[in-house]
């Protein structure tokens, strides 16, 4: 039994943004695509660190849960055990989304629900995206669903380091910015932040590798998180992976001078998929060459805890994945943190 | 529909820190505007609460109270699979609010908790109770053999701020007057008795009613501080609740008059006695559980407010071996749930003999 992705959407957000109201219209248009029976929906988990006016309750989740709309008020048959839907806020930086799916393996292991959602949204606490503050307003809501037939989300590691500074570390001082706490915060960064962060990501993908006897050539696509916009090319690269150069000159040359709109390179690159074969596609619309990245820093610059959604969303969303294709979600981020998990897609 | 379940995990040990800094419900009447002052004490039932000193914040509240959770526990820290922190508040080196990288990372650390995996989660005051719910699946479905749930709550900053900035007696702060700090900690394993354990747990949000409850910064003064609609919450609580709690009791096969104890979240005297009143109602002719009270001591000390009730009951020798508690969570959110089972010799002794706070 796994947790199986049943849909997923992603939105980027704007200069001016509330990241509740990005959220919930994320999970607001995740869950109108998808026929299912809404009170089955047992968990909102909300990923995002990142919340309006710096609001420490009531659980952000719920306040998305409300303005999506979702179970309001359970009554009636809505009392019974396995429906109805609680909220609640999971927090561990960028690797907050393979802890959600944890939780969410446990409740569909124990039968305490089937169906399942994550939001995720990161958005500058006042609202406006404000100079030197490192993310994209951004959202990002997956609906996930009991699987039966062993596919899905397994093999999981969790890693933190035990000795050394945090890397990275996201605050509000409520004392110091006198009546202006809602609208501040602070984003601090250590200079070898993401060099001491690669190292510790390598040496646990090492054990990971080696504990699940993962063979990398079975794995279709990386999806990593958003450090800088060369780290998904570096962590992949140090696996083992190595770009195409012509596949890469080609999608760079498109992209240049003939798909300078989102919306008709997506149409073409869908259309050539037809004419050309898969991987020309894949390398058209989000640059993955024969090395399996999911580089989506590129087109959307740091999209912290909404990075393996959009990532999932943007490998899927015009190329649906075939049965035992093979997914990589490879987590890292403050503390030092790392997290990982491979995702099998099974029959549609 | 009658349900047996299995019960798979149990409370092993639970650690309780409070500050040993007591504040009068007058000593914080005196700090506010004459014009402003209510009767607080008479209003809610609370005479005094726990107040954090210089040098304490949530992460030493919640440290304290995990170190002496270990301390009661057969476990050392590194036999820990899981560490959750369900806090509300993350003040680390003063009132310093953290967001990344989690709390539970640095508790885990300075516990010296190496194997354990950790993460924050967010409830408002369900946080400790979701974070058992968690941890219950996780042990149900052999992900963890065990882990500890600890909230630390530093929560006395909103008090701070409602007292400069209440003007009149109808305030949406007036609730910031009621909390204390306190931290709480507890460690589920693997039942090994078919007759000891957690028998059900549930809990769901009532998300229509989310906004009724803010903690945010304060928009006048630095700080933090809340905003409750609490005629508001009260009514869609304690309208929805004597029903919720008869569809539970049905669903686990339990009659009212097979509980022991209530442990409901710890609001103030009068809003209990007035649960107690409607379940009275619900129930005719039953004999009800008895209520546990101790928010006329603590205040409500948020997330830790149901443990802290429930460790003193122990302690306090008011819980027998063989009774079966209910917890009763009802937070900001609105957030409404249960936690069903049955205490044992064991978790009585670990909290009896040894140290606590």
């Amino acid at each position: 039994m796994g947790v199986k992705i049943r849909n997923t959407t992603m939105i980027i957000g704007d200069d001016e943004e509330s990241s509740i109201d990005i959220a919930a219209s994320a999970a607001s248009e995740c869950l109108k695509g998808v026929d299912i029976d809404r009170s089955e929906v047992g968990l909102l988990l909300n990923i995002g660190i990142h919340r309006d006016k710096n609001i420490v309750e009531p659980a952000v989740a719920s306040l998305i849960q409300m303005k999506t709309g979702l179970n309001l008020n359970p009554r009636g048959r809505q009392m019974r055990l396995g429906t109805g839907t609680l909220s609640f806020d999971v927090l561990h930086g960028t690797c907050g989304f393979l802890y959600a799916i944890q939780i969410i393996d446990a409740y569909f292991k124990s039968g305490t629900c089937e169906k399942a959602l994550i939001v995720s949204s990161d958005v500058h606490p006042s609202g406006k995206n404000k100079p030197g503050f490192p993310y994209t307003p951004s959202a990002g809501a997956m609906l996930l669903e009991k699987a039966n037939d062993g596919t899905g989300f397994r093999n999981f590691m969790f890693h933190t380091a035990e000795n050394g500074s945090e890397g990275l570390k996201q605050y509000v001082d409520t004392m110091a910015y006198g009546n202006n706490v809602r609208k501040k915060m602070t984003v601090e960064f250590e200079e070898d932040y993401e060099s001491r962060l690669k190292i510790f990501t390598l040496s646990t993908m090492k054990h990971y590798i080696q504990k699940f006897k993962i063979n990398l050539l079975n794995i279709n696509h990386i999806i990593t998180s958003t450090i800088s916009n060369l780290w998904g090319e570096r962590i992949v690269n140090a696996l083992g992976f190595k770009n195409n150069k012509f596949l890469k000159w080609l999608r760079d040359t498109l992209i240049k001078y003939i798909f300078k709109l989102t919306k008709p390179r997506y149409y073409i690159a869908s259309l050539i998929s037809k004419i050309l074969g898969r991987e020309i596609s894949n390398a058209l619309v989000l640059g993955i060459t024969s090395n399996p990245l999911v580089d989506i820093f590129k087109e959307f610059g740091d999209t912290n805890t909404s990075a393996p959604i959009i990532g999932y969303h943007n490998v899927t969303q015009f190329d649906p994945l075939k049965e035992g294709d093979q997914i990589l979600f490879i987590s890292s981020g403050s503390g030092l943190s790392f997290a990982c998990a491979l995702y099998e897609h099974g029959v549609d | 529909m009658r349900r047996k379940k299995e019960k798979i995990s149990k409370f092993e040990s639970i650690g309780i820190y409070t500050p040993e800094n007591i504040v009068t419900t007058k000593d914080l009447m005196d700090q506010m505007d004459p014009d402003s002052r209510v009767e607080l004490e008479s209003i809610t039932g609370i005479k005094t609460r726990r107040k954090r000193t210089r040098g304490e914040d949530s992460f030493t509240i919640a440290l304290g109270a995990a170190q002496n959770c270990l301390k009661n526990s057969k476990y050392d820290a590194k036999d820990i699979d899981i560490i959750i922190n369900t806090a509300i508040t993350r003040f680390k080196d003063g009132l310093t609010f953290h967001f990344d990288p989690p709390f539970s990372l640095w508790i885990k650390n300075a516990l010296g908790a190496s194997n354990a995996m950790d993460f924050d989660l967010t409830n408002a005051c369900a946080g400790m109770m979701t974070g058992a719910q968690i941890l219950d699946n996780m042990i149900k479905a052999g992900i963890v053999r065990n882990g500890m749930v600890v909230s630390g709550e530093c929560i006395t900053p909103i008090a701070d701020t409602a007292v400069k900035e209440i003007k009149e007696v109808i305030d949406p702060q007036f609730a910031s007057l009621t909390v204390g700090d306190a931290g709480g900690a507890f460690i589920l394993d693997k039942s090994t008795d078919a007759n000891i354990g957690i028998e059900h747990i549930e809990m769901k949000t009532w998300a229509k009613y989310a906004d009724l409850c803010y903690g945010m910064p304060s928009d006048k003064n630095e700080g933090v501080a809340m905003y409750t609609d609490a005629k508001g919450i009260h009514e869609a609580a304690l309208a929805t609740l004597p029903l919720y709690v008869g569809k539970m009791l049905k669903t686990v096969g339990l009659d009212i008059e097979n509980v022991d104890i209530f442990v409901p979240h710890q609001t103030s005297v009068k809003a209990i006695k007035k649960l107690s009143e409607l379940l009275t109602a619900f129930f005719p002719g039953k004999k009800l559980p008895k209520f546990l009270i101790f928010v006329d001591e603590y205040g409500n000390t948020a997330s830790t407010a149901i443990l802290l009730a429930f460790f003193n009951a122990l302690q306090q020798g008011i819980i027998k071996e063989g009774q079966r508690v209910i917890f009763m969570v009802i937070a900001s959110g609105l957030v409404i749930g249960f936690i069903v089972f049955v205490v044992d010799r064991a978790l009585i002794n670990s909290v009896t003999e040894k140290a606590d706070s």
